[in-house]
């Protein structure tokens, strides 16, 4: 592994740790207290505050100065696309258990990387270990889903 | 009979959901990478999650505004709990590590998510450990080697 690379892995490692704590905690907060729309509606209010309180000082210069329109829409983007992501994800469990949407939902890195090498082939490179190491990282994920079920 | 069908169908469209899930979680990580060149981390962690906001806020807000208006102080704090986690920390650690390694190799290893969850089951929940949950957790963390010793 190149030292470069490292810290990328590290903050990779890091999301994925919030994430899965997140993940363990909202479990009994939408057993206990409610509906999972309610759940991440309030957590992304949260959220914004403390990105707002952590990022305070950059942000406020960086509201101020004169910003890309096309950086503000893709990221602006990226964030309806998550929410679509979650909205979906509760809606489809509506309709089917849990055994059937986790893991469909589950091959997003698969999409990431297949819309990464179609879409962004000047910025990405996607190599056959990636693709490997993606695909056993899914499947994985979906046997630790379905054996949760 | 009639029964299977109909549970044939809400299998299909909970399925037809979730591919849009995969879809709408897959977009969102290349969309950012395009979008590094043009704006800082900062401000677009946080207009992202300020979408998303907007997004979720209306459709709650459409759907099930009695739910919104009845929550407890105790759920208040855990709500701040999971958004400093999932979306201020989850969030800006996940496109620190898109800016670094590209959507390619941080996507599958955030995607290794449940593993984490699974094994935070397992210490504080004191889950069973079965045979597919060891052979997941394997399978996730030869993954994760395989995409770490890729060079370059």
């Amino acid at each position: 592994m190149k030292g470069r690379l490292l810290p990328g892995y590290l903050f990779s490692a890091a999301a994925a740790f919030s994430y899965g704590t997140s993940q363990v905690i909202s479990r009994t907060v939408v057993r206990d207290m409610a509906s999972p729309l309610v759940t991440s509606a309030f957590s992304l209010i949260f959220g914004v505050l403390f990105l707002y309180l952590f990022l305070f000082p950059t942000l406020n210069r960086q509201i101020r100065q004169r910003n890309s329109r096309r950086g503000i829409i893709l990221f602006m983007g990226s964030g309806v696309a998550a929410g679509v992501g979650v909205t979906s994800m509760y809606t489809g469990l509506k309709w089917a258990p849990v055994v059937v949407v986790s893991p469909v939902t589950a091959i997003h890195p698969l999409l990431a990387i297949g819309l990464s090498y179609f879409f962004l082939q000047h910025m990405e490179r996607v190599t056959w270990r990636i693709l490997l190491g993606a695909l056993l990282v899914v499947g994985g994920v979906v046997m630790i889903t379905l054996s949760q079920v | 009979m009639k029964g299977f069908g109909q549970k044939m169908d809400s299998n299909l469209i909970g399925i037809g959901f979730s591919l849009l899930a995969a879809l709408g979680f897959g977009s969102s990580a290349v969309l950012v990478r395009p979008a590094l060149s043009h704006i800082s981390l900062p401000l677009g962690t946080f207009l992202s999650v300020l979408a998303s906001l907007l997004f979720i806020g209306i459709i709650a807000a459409l759907t099930d505004v009695s739910a919104l208006l009845a929550v407890s102080r105790a759920a208040l704090a855990w709500f701040a709990i999971l958004g400093l986690l999932s979306f201020a920390m989850g969030r800006l650690f996940y496109y620190r590590g898109i800016q670094r390694l590209g959507v390619a190799r941080a996507a599958p290893i955030v995607g290794a998510t449940p593993l984490v969850a699974a094994v935070l089951a397992v210490l504080v929940y004191r889950e069973a450990v079965s045979y597919l949950l060891a052979l997941g957790v394997i399978a996730v963390v030869v993954g994760v080697v395989l995409i770490l010793r890729e060079q370059g």
